[in-house]
């Protein structure tokens, strides 16, 4: 007698905001089919909260008419949808061959240093989330990373340091 | 016919196919792993690699999959060359590199596809020296174990969730070596055919819950061709014993029918059989009684008038047997007065029609559903029907020069070339979601438009008396013209006549031979009672009048359904005396109770749907002093010396059915001198036969059997299945222990034309077709304000599978389905606890917009009957009364846990002590 | 030489929409317009234009199989390949960003061509720089009038839409695309069909590299001669050439097709001081090595493929003596293996197992059979194995790498570390 109905629906106006809702509906005309913006939608909703929880994969599945278990082949397929909560800030370094031959290996090092956590980790604040990133495209200005969605590049130990200071000001001011 | 080589040896193959189908067809054993024969070819797991060679000079020739290769005209490939034995071995060593090795452990061992794969492709030792991934499984309900890391990531669990049975709630996540199968977040799997996930996967992550509970290795079960109980249907299963108790049904294949899958009902509903509510004993009065009691044998040689009842649980012999013994005037054959009218109804279109078969139903390219829901009543021809929606795409991939196992493609295919798929009802499915042209109605509504349409179609076709053809209507009529393979289907649920009449009238009216019928009785064997109600019967309505004439006797084969409780409640105080055969116990005030054997004990036959007669075959003895309800019935014609009591076995039994209905298939009736060399039911490896019984006794036993029977309960005798009609006890082939030996030795597959099948069936249609009119009592009105209507549950609206534990888990309380606008009207909110006019039983809401209006939906299981056709009003349940519903339903889910314990230590203490008469020859 | 695809590019500024039109921009469009699609598409195939993406066929040949005319489907598509991935290869970004109305122009004279209704560009999510400006493009483009509903009195109606991709190597592949652009995992399909009939949402589709429609407003403006002029070598135009590592100035160059890898570095001013070059990736990450001695063959598809390699996207990796061919093919390696879909054995099981091994090599804990095994992965996941040409790509470098260093890899397991690394 487990399986007594579901007793209120999911409504996903509930849990998206107006302006996510109209942002997928834009993205949806697009497509001949609703469930083809699934993947834009995991991204503008991801650009308001930070990441995706299940909550909102579901509301974005019932927005889409899909399943959720599908959605959720979708995406955990892709590097940039986030199914685990990220920091306020997210540096993506790039771990690829032009930047490998630009030994990104001492940045890398050394971000994990400072921060006191491994990749794939967020600082106990919740301020900083460090991730790997396959090539950036910017093989000629090895070493990069990407810093919430903006490229900084010909990095050395001596900018590292910089960035981190601001990023760490910014969350203390 | 084409020829190819194949290292060098020409072979005819079929065209059409592709080169791995081709070679197993010639028995080779080439390793595969993501194929299927149902779900066509996707080329992802690489096993069935080959060498093609441009010509006899191309030595070096190029790797291909032969899965995704079309034979051709004088192809020369290769599959025993060093390049590509070598690659085979690679894929397996690739795919064992995070495999847990958990062999010993896994419910999948000694049928399993994967362990078979990699003996047969000689890898036998580890090079991967990295360490293993370790995936966390879910918990996907009581059906179904997850132990994700066995996988092997051949993605045909999905591929048959998704793609095939279109269930939503399984997919593929995440990417790289990190693919995972399962659900969003734990919970119990929606569709109603995961079950055939444990036969999909070729190992052991999705395996059989309940059967796993309770587990023997393949080796050791004894295994017998059977015939699924709990639709019409009429799937073909294996079912296996070991030790006594049913442990397990599988699919059997039957290339017309259920081809590769079953529905969950079918699969897992067979647990009545071990449910501790049968009826194993004598009962006098409820107290124990033995056949030799007086009082017994004064009650059953009765000189007065007796009755008898038919079942349509029970076989066609059984009922034959009843029908012998008081006389056909005086046997009723069970069922209820509209169920009567529908089953002649029936009979009369069977007479005319012949049915389509499950294959036959996956070709169509145009279909009509006529007011019901066959997803939910007959739920494999569902998922039939759902194939057939692929086939204008298939045509379009011809065209293209795209196989049509191409199965990507061809489902990418797909939406710009639907098959119309029409349902004139009510409610809500996998398949109505699939429908091009819903059109929500009432069952009255639906047979007027099928009525009309056929009108349309041909104007010799009777008008029924309504005004409005709707453009759903005028549109179909033009979609069906055009149609090469139209495909009408209707059924019992709305007990209805009219939607039989309008279906038939429909095929009759399409001028097309190809042009399908399809209509599903409510139960397992109603046609074969149907076949016996025409050597004559005695109507229902007429057996109160019988009774009240006193010193009437009644004989009542099982009745399980609560339906009938209360037709019997009617005709108990009248009867003078009242004997009972029954599979479960039931009430004490019947004079006597005669334990009567399951399916699963004894041999006997169905008649499905079409007409079309089935024979299954005991996998385990029949418990206590129960007997087959024919041979009761033999005994007690033998105290009264009726003619009957001269039969000594079913082949006696069938040789006298066959002088009363012919045309019967031969096969039939030889099936129990086929004894010269029977059939093997328990595989070579059987493990400790010798050994089972060493607690109790030295003597090695001699294992029980029927007599004559073509089947036998030991390892002792030929392997079945390898014959184009034998039917298969359980799946083996020298080096195949799974399941997928199958598919081997196929000369056809379903996913080709089929020959005809009209041998095999019943009742022959015979060339005279006749309209049938529209009956005024079809257009009355009814009274009460809101139309009931019924609705089934694949878990919960079949009686049998109900005594089954797995099933009792997963049955939903009763519910009651109105559409938003009736709902708002009536004030109601979906969830709420609601009565049905004073007395119903409380229904939950559900606001379902294909409901039509001023009509409800009502749902409630089996052995909880809702017997209102129609309502004035619905009112809330108080709120204490509320909380007191919900504890009862807790309270029965714990007491289910139980059942489900107290059952398992109940099995599991049998087997170690199988009482001893279990086995002849030892005293 | 003209340079058709840069000489009025401005990574910093880009030209708008008017600045664009009076460099001639839009010509080749309105070129377009006036002859029929198939005469563009003849024209596109006498250029004898070849893909930029990687596999190098003839473009206007690609486009020939679309089904044209009154019976063609009701939708077509065209897609530009703007997911750019490989690693070392830079190329597309550029043009996006300086240049972003000779993209738009190029799709519109492809869609043009095939009869495609709609047209998406599907553009990798990190190139932020790149979405803003395309979009801004797309936008004045739609304001001119150059898209929309029955574009200058033509009859002919295109729509251009911008996907950002959320990240996956396998996207670029174009069957895998598709499904992308579907919202779906992007598993490769299997061809046939090929997109060409059965494409994006089951119709005719053509996916293109942005490099490639990048061309296509030259050679509709000034011509097949002019554009067979530009180049030195058997294949046509001119292309990007691109170099990175420790040379003294990566960056990249619009050249003559056929120039010589030595002209490259030497217009990168050569290694950084103190190093010398050791091994050479062609196109990116998923070719095959070539030495110092191959600096003098022509960067051209069929000189570059006898020389045992591909020229792939023409983005040079070069390795110093400095780096360890075994680090360098690991961290390759690794990038295949965590950009696997996951499909199909060879390559999901097969490239972690192969970066297993060499990570165990590089970390001086490999053994003489270690490098019989990877030397069988190479066979397990060549050509005709897999379902992609992923693995295969991944395989290019390894199996090279494993020949050309086979000396670096010895001494790994000799001395039982790495000797780059003290
Ligand atoms: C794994 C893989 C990744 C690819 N990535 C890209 C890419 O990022 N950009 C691209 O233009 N082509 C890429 N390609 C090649 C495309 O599949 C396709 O050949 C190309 O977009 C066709 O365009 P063209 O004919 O203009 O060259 C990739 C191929 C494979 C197998
Ligand atoms: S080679 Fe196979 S697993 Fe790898 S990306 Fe291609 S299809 Fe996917
Ligand atoms: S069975 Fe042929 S590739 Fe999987």
């Amino acid at each position: 007698m487990n399986n007594a109905i579901p007793i209120t629906q999911l409504d996903y106006r509930t849990v998206l905001t107006d302006a996510e809702i109209s942002e997928i509906e834009h993205e949806c005309e697009q497509y001949e089919i609703r469930p083809a913006a699934a993947i834009d939608a995991l991204q503008i909703v991801q650009s308001h909260r930070g990441w995706i929880d299940d909550e909102s994969l579901n509301a974005i599945a019932d927005c889409l008419q899909m399943s959720s278990a599908e959605l959720e082949g979708v995406a955990t397929f892709y590097n940039h949808i986030y199914r685990q909560p990220v920091g306020k800030h997210v540096i993506h370094l790039c771990d690829s061959i032009s930047c490998w031959l630009h030994d990104f290996q001492i940045i890398a090092d050394h971000l994990s240093d400072k921060l006191g956590i491994q990749f794939g980790q967020t600082t106990e604040d919740g301020n900083i989330t460090l991730l790997p990133n396959v090539c950036l495209g910017c093989c000629d200005k090895a070493p990069a990373m990407m810093l919430d969605g903006e490229l900084v590049e010909n990095l050395n130990i001596a900018s590292v340091d910089e960035i981190l200071d601001k990023l760490r000001g910014g969350s203390n001011g | 016919m084409l020829t190819i080589y194949i290292d060098d040896h020409a072979y005819q193959v079929a065209p059409g196919q592709n080169l791995l189908q081709a070679c197993l067809g010639l028995k080779k054993d080439l390793p595969y792993f993501c194929w299927h024969p149902a779900m066509g070819s996707v080329g992802a797991c690489r096993q069935c690699a080959m060498t093609q060679y441009q010509d006899e000079n191309d030595t070096r020739g190029r790797m291909i999959v032969a899965c995704m290769t079309p034979v051709a005209e004088g192809m020369r490939v290769s599959m025993d060359q060093p390049a590509e034995t070598e690659f085979r071995d690679q894929v397996i060593s690739a795919l064992m590199t995070h495999h847990p090795h958990d062999c010993p452990v896994c419910a999948e061992g000694g049928e399993c596809h994967l362990q078979d794969m990699t003996v047969m492709t000689g890898h036998h030792a580890r090079n991967y020296k990295g360490k293993k991934t370790t995936f966390q499984n879910q918990h996907l309900g009581p059906l179904i174990k997850h132990e994700m890391n066995r996988c092997i990531t051949c993605y045909r669990c999905v591929r048959f969730y998704q793609d095939y049975a279109g269930g939503s709630d399984l997919s593929a996540q995440a990417s790289k070596n990190h693919v995972y199968f399962g659900r969003q977040c734990d919970g119990t799997l929606e569709s109603e055919f995961a079950g055939n996930l444990v036969e999909v996967c070729p190992t052991g992550v999705f395996t059989d819950k309940p059967f796993g509970d309770h587990y023997s290795r393949k080796w050791d079960l004894q295994t017998a061709p059977s015939v699924c109980q709990h639709c019409s249907v009429g799937c073909n299963i294996s079912l296996s014993e070991r030790y006594g108790s049913v442990r397990r049904v599988t699919n059997r294949v039957n290339d017309h029918l259920n081809g590769y899958f079953l529905c969950d009902r079918g699969r897992y509903g067979f647990g009545f059989v071990n449910s501790s509510m049968r009826c194993t004993e004598i009962h006098k009065e409820g107290a124990k009684a033995d056949w030799l009691d007086d009082q017994v044998q004064h009650t059953l040689k009765s000189v007065h008038h007796w009755v008898g009842i038919g079942s349509t649980q029970m076989s066609l012999e059984d009922n034959f047997a009843l029908q012998q013994l008081v006389g056909a005037e005086n046997f009723c054959i069970g069922l209820d007065e509209k169920q009567e009218t529908l089953l002649r109804m029936h009979m009369d279109i069977l007479a005319q029609w012949q049915m389509a078969s499950l294959a036959e139903m996956e070709q169509a390219d145009a279909i009509v559903i006529l007011g019901e829901d066959v997803n939910n009543s007959a739920p494999r021809a569902a998922l039939a029907i759902k194939q057939a929606l692929l086939n204008n795409a298939k045509a379009q991939a011809e065209k293209l020069r795209v196989p049509a196992w191409q199965d990507a493609a061809v489902r990418q295919i797909k939406p710009h070339y639907p098959v119309p798929l029409a349902v004139f009802g009510y409610g809500s499915n996998a398949l109505t979601k699939q429908a091009s042209m819903h059109q929500i109605c009432d069952d009255k509504s639906a047979a007027e438009q099928g009525f009309l349409l056929a009108n349309l179609l041909s104007s010799l076709s009777p008008k029924p008396k309504v005004s409005k053809i709707s453009d759903n209507v005028q549109q179909l009529a033009e979609i069906l013209k055009s149609a090469k393979r139209p495909l009408i289907v209707t059924g019992w649920s709305a007990n209805n006549p009219a939607l039989l009449a309008a279906a038939a009238n429909i095929r009759k009216s399409l001028d097309n031979s190809d042009a399908m019928l399809a209509i599903f009785p409510a139960e397992a064997n109603i046609i074969g009672l149907g076949v016996l109600m025409q050597r004559g019967h005695l109507p229902v309505s007429e057996l109160p009048e019988i009774l009240s004439k006193g010193k009437r006797n009644v004989l009542i084969l099982d009745h399980d359904s609560q339906r009938f409780q209360q037709q019997l409640g009617t005709i108990r105080g009248k009867a003078h005396h009242m004997v009972r055969l029954n599979q479960f116990d039931s009430v004490p005030e019947d004079e006597i109770e005669l334990p009567v054997a399951c399916f699963s004990e004894v041999s006997g036959s169905m008649v499905n749907y079409q007409g079309r007669l089935q024979s299954y075959y005991p996998a385990s003895k029949t418990p206590g002093q129960s007997l087959a309800a024919w041979q009761w019935l033999v005994n007690i014609a033998r105290l009264r010396n009726h003619p009957l009591g001269e039969v000594d076995n079913l082949g006696d039994l069938r040789v006298r059915i066959a002088q009363c209905i012919p045309p019967l298939p031969k096969d039939w009736l030889e099936q129990s001198e086929q004894g010269a060399v029977p059939f093997a039911m328990q595989p070579p490896r059987f493990s400790g036969r010798t050994a089972m019984l060493a607690n109790q006794t030295v003597h090695e036993p001699k294992p029980f059997g029927e007599e004559n029977a073509p089947y036998k309960q030991s390892m002792e005798g030929q392997l079945s299945g390898q014959s184009d009609n034998q039917p298969i006890a359980f799946s083996w082939s020298p080096g195949w222990n799974s399941n997928q030996s199958n598919h081997k030795f196929r000369d056809e597959y379903r996913t080709q034309e089929l020959s005809s099948q009209s041998a095999q069936l019943l009742i022959e249609p015979g060339s005279q077709k006749c309209w049938f009119k529209w009956q005024p009592e079809w257009s009355k009105k009814i009274d009460p304000t809101y139309k009931i209507l019924a609705m089934n549950k694949v878990f919960g609206s079949d009686s049998l599978s109900l005594h089954a534990i797995p099933i009792q888990q997963l049955v939903a309380p009763a519910s009651l389905s109105v559409n938003a606008k009736l709902a708002a009207k009536l004030g109601l909110e979906a969830g709420q606890w609601v009565q049905c006019d004073d007395d119903s039983i409380p229904l939950q809401v559900v606001i379902e917009n294909t409901v039509p209006d001023t009509t409800m939906l009502v749902y409630s299981a089996a052995n909880q009957p809702f017997l209102l056709t129609g309502c004035d009003q619905v009112t809330p349940l108080a709120d204490d009364k509320v909380e007191q519903y919900l504890a009862l339903l807790e309270q029965q889910k714990a007491v289910v846990q139980e059942k489900q314990d107290a059952q398992k230590q109940r099995l599991l203490k049998r087997d170690e002590r199988i009482p001893i008469r279990f086995i002849e020859g030892v005293s | 030489m003209d340079k058709p695809l840069t000489a009025n590019l401005d990574i910093n500024n880009p030209q708008n929409l008017t600045a664009y039109q009076s460099t001639g921009g839009y010509k080749g469009f309105q070129n377009a317009l006036k002859i029929s699609p198939s005469d563009v598409q003849q024209q596109v195939k006498d250029a004898e234009l070849k893909g930029r993406g990687g596999a190098g066929f003839n473009t206007g040949m690609k486009w020939s199989f679309v089904p044209m005319g009154e019976d063609a489907p009701k939708h077509k598509y065209l897609i530009c390949n703007a997911d750019e991935m490989e690693p070392g290869t830079f190329k597309d970004r550029m043009l996006m960003e300086g240049s972003p109305h000779l993209l738009v122009e190029g799709m519109m004279i492809a869609a043009y061509a095939i009869g495609a209704d709609v047209a998406y560009i599907f553009l990798r999510g990190e190139y932020k720089l790149c979405a803003q400006r395309l979009q801004a493009a797309i936008d004045q483009a739609k304001e001119a009038g150059l898209l929309g509903d029955n574009i200058q009195g033509t009859g002919y109606s295109l729509k251009l839409y911008l996907h950002t991709s959320a990240g996956r190597y396998i996207c670029g592949e174009e069957t895998a695309l598709i499904n992308a652009l579907e919202g779906k995992r992007a598993n490769p399909r299997a061809k046939p069909p090929f997109p060409q009939v059965v494409g994006l949402f089951g119709q005719p589709t053509i996916v293109n590299n942005c490099e490639t429609l990048c061309n296509l407003p030259g050679i509709l403006r000034q011509g097949v001669a002019w554009y067979k002029g530009l180049s030195e070598s058997v294949d046509t135009g001119s292309k990007i050439y691109g170099i990175s590592g420790r040379v003294k100035k990566a960056g990249l160059w619009e050249l003559p097709m056929g120039v010589t890898a030595r002209q490259i570095l030497d217009l990168a001013g050569g290694m950084q001081d103190g190093l010398t070059l050791r091994g050479w990736l062609p196109g990116g990450a998923s070719t095959d090595f070539l030495m110092p001695e191959h600096l003098d063959i022509p960067m051209e598809y069929d000189a570059i493929g006898k020389a045992g390699s591909r020229l792939g996207t023409g983005g040079i990796i070069a390795l110093d003596d400095q780096h360890c061919p075994v680090g360098m093919i690991l961290n390759l390696l690794k990038f295949f293996a965590q950009e696997s879909c996951g499909w199909c054995t060879p390559c999901r099981d097969g490239l972690p197992w192969a970066v297993e091994i060499l990570t165990r090599i590089e970390m001086g804990q490999g053994s003489q059979d270690d490098i019989d095994t990877l030397q069988k992965l190479c066979g397990f996941m060549w050509i005709g194995k897999t379902f992609c040409a992923l693995a295969p790509g991944a395989v290019e470098p390894l199996r090279s790498g494993m020949k050309y260093f086979a000396d670096d890899f010895q001494q790994h397991i000799d001395h039982k570390g790495c000797p780059h690394q003290h």
